[in-house]
């Protein structure tokens, strides 16, 4: 059977945007401008995204384009070692990832009905959406959420992805321009303007800023999913990739940079400001922004269409990530799509049950999302930049010049021998260190040792403290990634003596 | 019950890790067994 691509170059890059824009972009851009210096962030935002974040995009555009396999046939292709271990997280990973994100995703749903119906106005907006959390609605909605990627994704890449993207994201974009008029034309809208865009060019000078950038640029492009190398396989050869990557890279920012104009005006107008600036995901989204689109005037419409664009987000994020999976089964396994599309759609429906119930049975706003919090940090903020680090040593040392052709293939833009050294040290490095830094956010200030082993603390174990802490594990880190990297290019050496040794005479 | 047991911070993450652990072999051996299938 041959294999789908995308029909259209428009179709293609709305598909790639929809991978990139999601509950990221909407829920904590607007969040860290707000924290580290305003438009000031969109330095350092912009100058990683161009550095780092773009060419780590590209190197797994690359293997999926030179593979055109799914994630584990794409790392068997390019000869990673263990190709099909390593790759098999590509499949796996965005499976727990969908998994909790598409329960984020049905709250979404749900609050788009309440917010046209009103339901929450009046009311208090923490204890109406823990009530929704522990109703037999969330169910409904969970299930609902399911049906809907599964669907789109049963119909194919062209007549399903294809298709729902070019639908979502010119919506999407419309939809977030509108309530940004609303938002921007509200009386008093200046001072949340101010505050967005004035900018603070001493926040620079904080190391958290360049940092928090970097993460935000990983998490947003999407990276380390598994989703960019499957939507990458079915680029067409004539698509020249750097400009192509580029143009996602600047449609997922626009869309990060709108969503702030679309909340900081509107917040500050009707007297929010502080609520809003010092709220980021689930709070900011289900309890704060309903308070700003109660005081609103005609707030139930443009409360229900910011929670419509989000929706539109989430789910062309989920149908991206669910894709890698679907297309194992369908490619490996020889199953018919739709087959492909029910199974993992019963097995993910299934996989989001223990987050809802934890929801519905717990009381209290830590304990409903205790599972949900701890599977993020697990997939979320952990297992995917690992995944990313390894697609970029795939593409950079393991491929090698392949790689690089591949990257410039029919491109009339190509990059200067610079390119090489750049992806093959530069962008492992930057994303092992923000694998580390999450690995101590995560130890440090999210607790998980204190909750693992409650009479311990973090800094027993870093008895210097957390500043020189860092820097050994990132020299440590550093050590790891050029010990992988040798162990990678002499492993190339040895298999490529031992194919010629054994080539046997009569091929000769 | 269940449930309970499970949102108590140590059991929540021996669940997690434990899930994610073991659907991460199982996916590895019935890979391994569709590739040798499609090998034969």
């Amino acid at each position: 059977m041959k294999r789908e691509v995308w029909k259209t170059h428009t179709g293609m890059i709305l598909a790639m945007i929809g991978t990139e824009v999601g509950l990221g972009n909407i829920w904590r851009f607007p969040y860290l401008c707000g924290l580290h210096g305003g438009s000031a962030f969109l330095i350092p935002y912009l100058i990683l995204l161009f550095g780092i974040g773009i060419f780590a995009m590209m190197a797994e555009w690359v293997i999926g384009r030179y593979s055109r396999k799914d994630p584990l046939g794409a790392f068997e292709k390019i000869g990673f070692p263990r190709g099909r271990e390593v790759g098999a997280w590509g499949i796996i990973g965005p499976f727990f990832l969908y998994a909790y994100y598409i329960v984020i995703t049905s709250w979404v749903l749900f609050f788009i009905i309440a917010s046209f119906a009103g339901l929450y106005f009046g009311k208090d907006t923490q204890k109406f959406f823990l009530d929704f959390l522990s109703s037999p609605y969330i169910f409904l909605f969970h299930l609902a959420a399911v049906a809907i990627t599964s669907s789109v994704l049963a119909l194919g890449v062209q007549k399903g992805i294809e298709r729902a993207c070019k639908f979502m994201i010119p919506t999407l974009f419309i939809l977030l321009i509108i309530v940004t008029i609303r938002s921007l034309t509200l009386p008093g809208a200046s001072i949340g303007v101010e505050f967005y865009m004035r900018p603070r060019l001493g926040a620079l000078l904080n190391p958290a800023a360049w940092i928090a950038a970097l993460g935000q640029i990983f998490f947003s492009l999407s990276l380390g999913m598994g989703a960019v190398i499957i939507y990458g396989s079915y680029l067409k050869d004539e698509w020249e990739i750097p400009i192509n990557a580029i143009a996602c890279a600047l449609g997922d920012t626009s869309a990060a940079i709108l969503a702030g104009f679309a909340i900081f005006p509107a917040a500050f107008a009707l007297g929010l400001g502080a609520a809003v600036s010092g709220s980021q995901s689930i709070g900011l989204t289900f309890f704060t922004l309903p308070l700003v689109f109660e005081r609103m005037p005609a707030g139930f419409l443009f409360g229900g269409l910011f929670f419509l664009l989000l929706a539109f987000g989430a789910l062309s994020s989920a149908i991206s990530i669910q894709e890698p999976s679907i297309a194992w089964l369908d490619e490996e396994v020889g199953w018919k799509r739709k087959r492909s599309a029910l199974f993992t759609g019963v097995i993910l429906w299934l996989m989001g049950l223990p987050f809802i119930l934890n929801g519905y049975v717990m009381g209290g706003l830590g304990e409903k999302l205790a599972l949900l919090s701890k599977m993020d940090i697990i997939i979320g903020q952990l297992a995917l930049p690992l995944f990313g680090f390894l697609a970029i040593l795939g593409m950079g040392w393991v491929m090698k010049e392949k790689g690089f052709q591949e990257l410039h293939k029919n491109a009339r833009h190509k990059f200067g021998k610079w390119i090489r050294p750049w992806i093959r040290f530069v962008v492992p490095s930057a994303t092992i260190l923000i694998f580390i830094l999450s690995l101590i956010t995560v130890l440090e200030e999210r607790g998980v040792i204190r909750e693992i082993l409650p009479q311990v603390q973090v800094r027993e174990f870093i008895p210097l403290g957390i500043g020189p802490a860092t820097v050994i594990m990132i020299i440590l880190a550093t050590g790891l990634v050029w010990g992988g990297c040798i162990f990678l290019a002499t492993r190339a050496i040895i298999t490529e003596k031992r194919k010629r040794r054994y080539v046997p005479d009569y091929i000769e | 019950m269940c449930l309970t047991i499970l949102s108590n911070a140590r059991f929540g993450w021996m669940f997690v890790t434990s899930q994610i652990i073991i659907i991460y072999v199982i996916f590895v051996l019935i890979q391994k067994r569709v590739e040798s299938r499609r090998k034969r």
